[in-house]
């Protein structure tokens, strides 16, 4: 591979995992809203069932 | 009964947000647009395409289905009603409705291809037969008919929409929700596994190579900064990010709108984005082009991926390039259309849901009967795929559904959210609740750049010139007409650069154009019957509610 090949893939794909894995992390330290998993049974909100 | 569901965990919200978007596009598409585009510079037009056009698309779409699931509405014709005042806003849902029932019907079809695939690699048929002689035999393609009844693709067709039935009949948290946990790390698995083995494969270590897989991978990424001067380049960025974002679709709507009005939408919408970005980029660039370079070298995957799709590469070369690997040639046949499989299956419940979800929301159908009406509705639509696919319907339903259809729909919504919603609404449900902040300057890209950014692919496709864009404009500067392309939306309703166009041959046999033509007229009573539907829908709400 050349040198410009190289750095165009080292360049996008540190962006593209950097933001990936930011966003999902972020996700998963904020899984789900307190008052939903109260109201919730089998997926489904208590008050709507 | 209660027909307001929810998802299970946000997790699950976002692989099946990303499992929708992730299709075989990621792993076919993306690789071979890229390379014939200019290489790493296409990169540039298309990371900026998926932030002016794709992020703020994403966020419209989920804002545009949160806000319509806190009245009920889980599907575009309801969303877009609540969008305004006016009476037509529900009937621009109507391509929310069409465009999944049709995609859905040929994309099922090519997702039990991949599934038939797993099983035959497991089977080692491919190890026995010629994939490129078994694959045309496979679609009936070799019948020399323009019909065509191809018992086994029939036969795996069914059972791939049974499963899809099935899946969707158990609702978001315990069907789609489930199967997104389970596709979607078992993907990106299989991705990772195949992708080390085929970058680590050695000229002179591993039989059957004759060139470095690097040399694949430098098809793809060396910049041809050439290319950026080129509109062709920029539209097919553009056109790549829309499609890999499967925006315009109404599926994004209607996951978002089992959301609760204050969950956020923001952090959600560029989670799902960029880890579809990951697929495609990261993993979709070192397969299929690295892999196949390997055993056919350069020039021969220059060759097949020249009209900008790896299809070929992936479902006539590689089954037969894995042999090569030995003992894990099953395997790895299994790892690469299973791959696919889940790929696509992600994507078909994703265009399932808004069809239930109408039916439920506004025709009081239990889960059951509305995944049932789904299931005959792509049988019956499909079947037109699989019968006549060597008369050309398949490319006729990808065309003006899953290609055309959708920019009409997003070029609509883009206007609709920003002047008929109005941008100041817009921007408190894009806000309210996010869990991160989202940058001030969306709101005027949202307002002015996104809408425009379509318009441009819109009247691109209309019109695209056939061979190069200044050279079009020279022509037409000098007096000579524009030189429409044939796979431009006006040069196919034309049959442009067709010498011989008629629907019956001298001795009285349909041609392909019969069957086109048909297709799209076909298409188009599919379209009014979407509409009829939605008008029937309102009149039984207006009696239910007087």
């Amino acid at each position: 591979m050349t040198g410009s090949a190289w750095a165009m893939l080292t360049v996008t794909w540190t962006v593209v995992i950097f933001f990936t894995v930011r966003f999902f992390v972020k996700v998963l330290r904020t899984p789900i809203r307190p008052e939903r998993v109260q109201q919730m049974k089998d997926g489904i909100l208590e008050k709507d069932a | 009964m209660s027909t307001r569901e929810s998802w299970g965990t946000r997790v699950g919200l976002v692989l099946a947000m990303a499992g929708n978007a992730v299709g075989l596009g990621n792993f076919l598409r993306f690789p071979a647009q890229a390379a014939q585009n200019g290489g790493g510079a296409f990169l540039i037009p298309y990371f900026i395409s998926f932030v002016l056009m794709g992020i703020p698309l994403l966020w419209v779409e989920w804002a545009i289905g949160r806000h319509g699931g806190q009245y009920g509405h889980h599907s575009s014709p309801g969303s877009f009603d609540r969008l305004g005042s006016y009476w037509w806003l529900k009937y621009v849902g109507t391509f929310g409705l069409f465009t999944n029932l049709t995609v859905a019907a040929y994309y099922c079809y090519i997702e039990s291809w991949t599934l038939s695939y797993v099983w035959h690699s497991l089977a080692g048929t491919f190890q026995e037969v010629d994939p490129t002689t078994y694959f045309p035999e496979y679609l009936g393609l070799t019948e020399g008919s323009l019909f065509a009844v191809p018992v086994e693709a029939f036969f795996w067709f069914v059972i791939t929409l049974a499963l899809n039935t099935w899946i969707l009949s158990r609702g978001i948290a315990r069907g789609i929700e489930v199967a997104a946990k389970i596709g979607m790390p078992l993907l990106l698995l299989f991705a990772a596994i195949l992708a080390i083995r085929g970058l680590t494969l050695g000229v002179g270590t591993d039989p059957g190579v004759v060139q470095s897989p690097l040399e694949g991978l430098n098809f793809i990424w060396q910049p041809q900064l050439a290319g950026l001067t080129n509109p062709t380049t920029w539209l097919a960025a553009a056109g790549q990010i829309f499609f890999t974002m499967s925006v315009g679709m109404g599926t994004i709507h209607c996951y978002a709108a089992y959301l609760t009005e204050n969950q956020d939408v923001a952090l959600n919408g560029a989670a799902a984005g960029w880890m579809n970005e990951f697929v495609e980029v990261v993993l979709g660039s070192s397969l299929l082009i690295p892999i196949a370079t390997a055993y056919l070298g350069l020039q021969a995957v220059q060759a097949a991926t020249a009209g900008g799709s790896g299809f070929a590469l992936g479902f006539l070369t590689l089954p037969s390039l894995f042999n090569n690997w030995g003992a894990f040639a099953p395997a790895a046949g299994a790892l690469w259309f299973g791959l696919l499989f889940f790929a696509g299956v992600t994507s078909s419940l994703a265009m399932g849901q808004p069809i239930m979800a109408f039916l439920i929301d506004e025709f009081r159908l239990d889960r059951r009967r509305a995944a049932m009406i789904f299931g005959l509705t792509i049988f019956t639509l499909g079947f037109v795929c699989v019968w006549l696919y060597p008369g050309g319907a398949f490319d006729e339903f990808d065309f003006w559904t899953g290609t055309f259809g959708l920019v009409v729909f997003a070029l609509a919504e883009s206007f609709i959210f920003a002047f008929v919603f109005g941008m100041d609404r817009g921007w408190v449900e894009i806000t309210r609740g996010a869990d991160i902040k989202v940058p001030e300057i969306f709101r005027f890209v949202i307002k002015y750049i996104t809408p425009v950014f379509i318009l441009i692919i819109f009247v691109g496709s209309l019109i695209k010139p056939a061979g190069d864009w200044s050279a079009a404009a020279s022509s037409l500067a000098g007096g000579t007409s524009w030189p429409l392309a044939p796979d431009s939306v006006i040069g196919r309703v034309l049959h442009t650069g067709v010498d011989d166009y008629r629907w019956l041959t001298d001795n009285g046999r349909g041609t392909t154009y019969l069957v086109q033509d048909m297709t799209r007229v076909f298409l188009l009573l599919v379209f009014v019957g979407c509409g009829v539907l939605i008008y029937r829908a309102w009149q039984l709400k207006a009696r239910r509610s007087s």
